[in-house]
């Protein structure tokens, strides 16, 4: 008996072992997880890609965006579909790039994720205006914008091929930051990452909070508890942290990447390149937080004015806005945010 | 992979139970394959070193017991020490002392420059060196008879709980271990579970908890005032006893639950009442290593006097510099042998004035006191990225201008909860050194709630140990 039990614990735990150190395996086991409600299922992005990462029952917020449905766009059907529009994105927009019906005038769309490591074939229809948007988050800038030969890597120019529409449908914009390189973190998930397991986790996360006000490294609670801030964008050790501050040479690195990033993609035959920066989360509710100052990134880069690129400026409309417009617990913006983001780009469009 | 990770909790649970489960004859591979993979979780080339070392001693050992001629012997014996060192100054010291050369070589006009070597120091080095060396210094000294058994041989160098920090095994204490037949013991499980739960608590509990203020103090001196760099290096002694000996424990009790004793590598050191009674406490394996290998070798204390500090001021030099290739361990091992120097003067004055010590529980409770605020004040050296930053932050604190704000990188509850940590823990280490496991009842009632407290109170960012880098 003791045998059997011995190698039932042996094969038990190797086969974690080997699930974990197989990304795919690991990969196929969170699919699993994230879509089932039952005991086994994961809780790390339902509520929040912030709470997965600390826990604090304070943030289970049961619809992290903050509002319960999407704003739909009215972009009428009958309009003139005129614009193929293309664009780079980061988690902020991959959703919203799914669906054409968000933009004006937009015929069809063609995006590619910032870290994707595949290239999308592309050919333009000269017939339409061609639109190229650049969107990044503010956290992401200092890591892309200052290197062309990343920047122009997306998109391969095959005049002969015939073109498929290559967007990647993601199924839920929550589940995108699950990163599989590191085994113990597997084995963390493997092992420990089950909804039934959520109350002990709460525990400690609420213990080590109230005692020593410590929480994951990777997540801040702001000043006024209501949000939980993503780590990197706060430690001003991250270059993605909005406080960060950022010298010359860097800055100038930016503009001329950004500029040889207009010229390549207006040579190919773009008609015109757009840059959205999505505002850190910090920058627009706390710009003060923990008494560090704001480095001041997203206003230095889009008022360059060697800077080529032409600039849809989010920053100004989210600090006037009166709702909500990021998650409490998530490190994206709402759907408000979102919306406030598209009329933007809509009322570019609306020109062509 | 570290102790404190979720990988080594499955890792431990495949190899001890695979281990049980298989014939006495195939354990060594079982236990040479776990060691391997162990060590290769974390630079996996690395192994390659290991390898070559494994090869070169093995073959040593077998000439060394062979051979009858004493030259011959020694010539073996001298190409075995000098391939572990050499390996040892490529990967550990060429750097070092390149960038020292060359700035000599600046300061002196001298034009050219001694190139750098672009590699990483292979974890646990110095330790699996070391070990590797007693072996065939015990093989020359006829104290061992050379080991045959090539993987059994390999396993002795590389066996996983104390491949990458020790404790320094002697051949005597382990080979006949692995040869030997140990069937399931449920004692040897409790005790070894037992040990390995208290280091873990040291480490992730304690140590980890430490850290986040010593980090922080230490990354920023000019920012901190006197009573806070004085508190950190104070916390610090702390830092680094729980962290070494935490593994330590782990190492031990691992090795323990498959039924191999290894040697113990702490007792209590800050109890000591003395600097020499500290280094019988303190990293024992390395110091009795010290002691049979280069020490008494040197003449010990059986010359004249100054001779005899010489040898101790040597010894100490040399094992602040097997810590690392910066002048800090070479300053931090010489103020070790100055202390001892000092504290054999001052006991030999006593002596010759016929002053007689009679133990009193004050007087000791003040000796240690005393030996703890010099042990401490030697880690503001091992602890600095530099020599000049060490020397700062001991002039700021022996200032003696304690004023200023003393803000931390823990609030003032956990900076409380923490200090209540270690007087728990002295008092642990002064009244149960060891915790009996016989009681199944009790062994698990205490197991349970020493997890449960990890879990709730350990800092689990997988921070590595600090010895990890010698």
């Amino acid at each position: 008996m003791k045998k059997i039990l011995a190698f039932a614990l042996l094969i038990v735990t190797l086969l974690i072992l080997v699930i974990s150190s197989v990304n795919d395996l690991t990969r196929l086991f969170a699919q699993a997880k994230y879509k089932s409600k039952a005991w086994w299922g994961s809780d790390k992005y339902i509520y929040g890609d912030l709470y997965g990462f600390c826990y604090l029952p304070k943030f289970r917020i049961n619809s992290p965006q903050g509002v319960d449905n999407r704003v739909k766009f009215d972009t009428t059907a009958t309009e003139t579909k005129k614009i193929d529009l293309y664009a780079l994105s980061d988690s902020y927009t991959w959703e919203i790039f799914t669906d054409p019906s968000l933009f004006y005038h937009v015929n069809k769309i063609t995006f590619t994720r910032l870290n994707d490591r595949q290239v999308t074939p592309i050919t333009l229809d000269k017939t339409k205006k061609n639109i190229l948007i650049l969107e990044s988050s503010e956290r992401n800038i200092r890591l892309v914008y200052e290197d062309t030969a990343y920047l122009t890597r997306f998109f391969d120019f095959k005049p002969s091929l015939t073109v498929q529409n290559t967007a990647i449908k993601p199924t839920n914009n929550f589940r995108f930051n699950f990163k599989l390189n590191d085994v113990d973190a597997n084995i963390e998930f493997n092992l420990w990452d089950y909804r039934l397991l959520t109350p002990f986790k709460e525990f400690k996360a609420q213990l080590s909070y109230s005692l020593f006000n410590r929480i994951n490294p990777d997540a801040y609670v702001s000043d006024d508890k209501r949000y939980l801030l993503y780590g990197i964008t706060v430690d001003t050790i991250y270059k993605q942290s909005s406080f960060k501050p950022i010298g010359k040479p860097e800055l100038n690195g930016i503009i001329e990447a950004l500029n040889k990033t207009y010229d390549y993609y207006k040579s190919k035959g773009f008609d015109e390149v757009y840059m959205a920066i999505i505002p850190n989360p910090v920058t627009i509710l706390y710009p003060h937080y923990n008494n560090y100052t704001y480095n001041q990134l997203i206003p230095l880069v889009q008022n360059d004015k060697r800077l080529k690129v032409k600039v849809i400026d989010a920053g100004e409309s989210f600090k006037q806005a009166r709702t909500q417009i990021y998650c409490y617990s998530d490190t994206h913006w709402n759907y408000n945010g979102e919306k406030i983001w598209l009329s933007l780009v809509n009322n570019i469009l609306k020109k062509y | 992979m570290v102790f404190n990770s979720l990988q080594f909790f499955l890792f431990y649970i495949i190899v001890t139970v695979g281990y049980y489960l298989l014939p006495h004859r195939f354990r060594w591979l079982l236990l040479l394959l776990a060691s391997c993979y162990f060590y290769m979780a974390f630079v996996p080339i690395y192994i390659l070193i290991l390898a070559g070392t494994i090869i070169i001693d093995y073959f040593a050992g077998i000439y060394l017991e062979k051979i009858a001629d004493q030259k011959k012997r020694k010539r073996f014996l001298i190409l075995s020490i000098v391939t572990n060192v050499g390996i040892l100054c490529v990967f550990k010291y060429y750097n070092f002392f390149a960038a020292n050369i060359n700035d000599l070589a600046d300061s002196a006009h001298i034009t050219g420059q001694l190139f750098y070597l672009k590699i990483l120091l292979p974890i646990g080095l110095s330790f699996h060196t070391f070990q590797a060396m007693s072996y065939t210094i015990e093989v020359y000294r006829g104290n061992q008879k050379a080991e045959k058994h090539f993987g059994i041989y390999a396993l002795y160098v590389m066996f996983y709980p104390q491949l990458v920090a020790g404790p320094i095994e002697r051949p005597q204490n382990v080979l006949h271990q692995f040869h030997e037949e140990h069937r399931f013991n449920f004692e040897n499980i409790k005790s070894g579970l037992m040990q390995m739960a208290f280091g873990l608590f040291k480490k992730v509990v304690i140590a980890d908890r430490i850290s986040i203020l010593v980090d922080a103090v230490y990354a920023h001196p000019r920012q901190n005032s006197a009573s806070n760099l004085a508190i950190a290096t104070c916390l610090y002694s702390f830092q680094i006893y729980c962290d070494f000996s935490g593994y330590s424990d782990m190492a031990i009790g691992t090795a323990k639950t498959m039924g191999i004793d290894l040697m113990t590598n702490f007792r209590s050191p800050y109890l000591s009442r003395s600097v020499n009674e500290f280094w019988t406490r303190w990293h024992i394996s390395l110091s009795t290593w010290f002691r049979d290998y280069l020490y008494i070798p040197l003449g010990g204390n059986r010359v004249p006097v100054p001779r005899w500090f010489l040898n101790l001021f040597i010894v100490f030099l040399i094992s602040g510099f097997w810590h690392g290739a910066n002048w800090t361990f070479i300053a931090w091992g010489a103020l070790h042998g100055i202390f001892l120097i000092v504290e054999i003067i001052k006991n030999m004055l006593l002596k010759k004035a016929g002053y007689s010590f009679k133990p009193n529980a004050l007087k000791s409770i003040f000796q240690a006191l005393i030996t703890f605020i010099l042990v401490s004040f030697a880690w503001i050296f091992f602890r600095s990225p530099n020599v000049h930053t060490a020397f700062y932050i001991s002039g700021k604190i022996l200032s003696g201008n304690f004023s200023g704000a003393t803000n931390f990188a823990i609030n003032q509850f956990e900076l409380l909860f923490t200090i209540c940590l270690i007087v728990a823990l002295l008092i642990k280490e002064y009244y149960f050194a060891i915790v009996s496991t016989k009681n199944t009842t009790f062994f698990i009632v205490m197991f349970s709630i020493i997890m449960l407290l990890c879990y709730l109170f350990g800092i689990f960012n997988n921070k590595q140990f600090i010895y990890f880098q010698f």
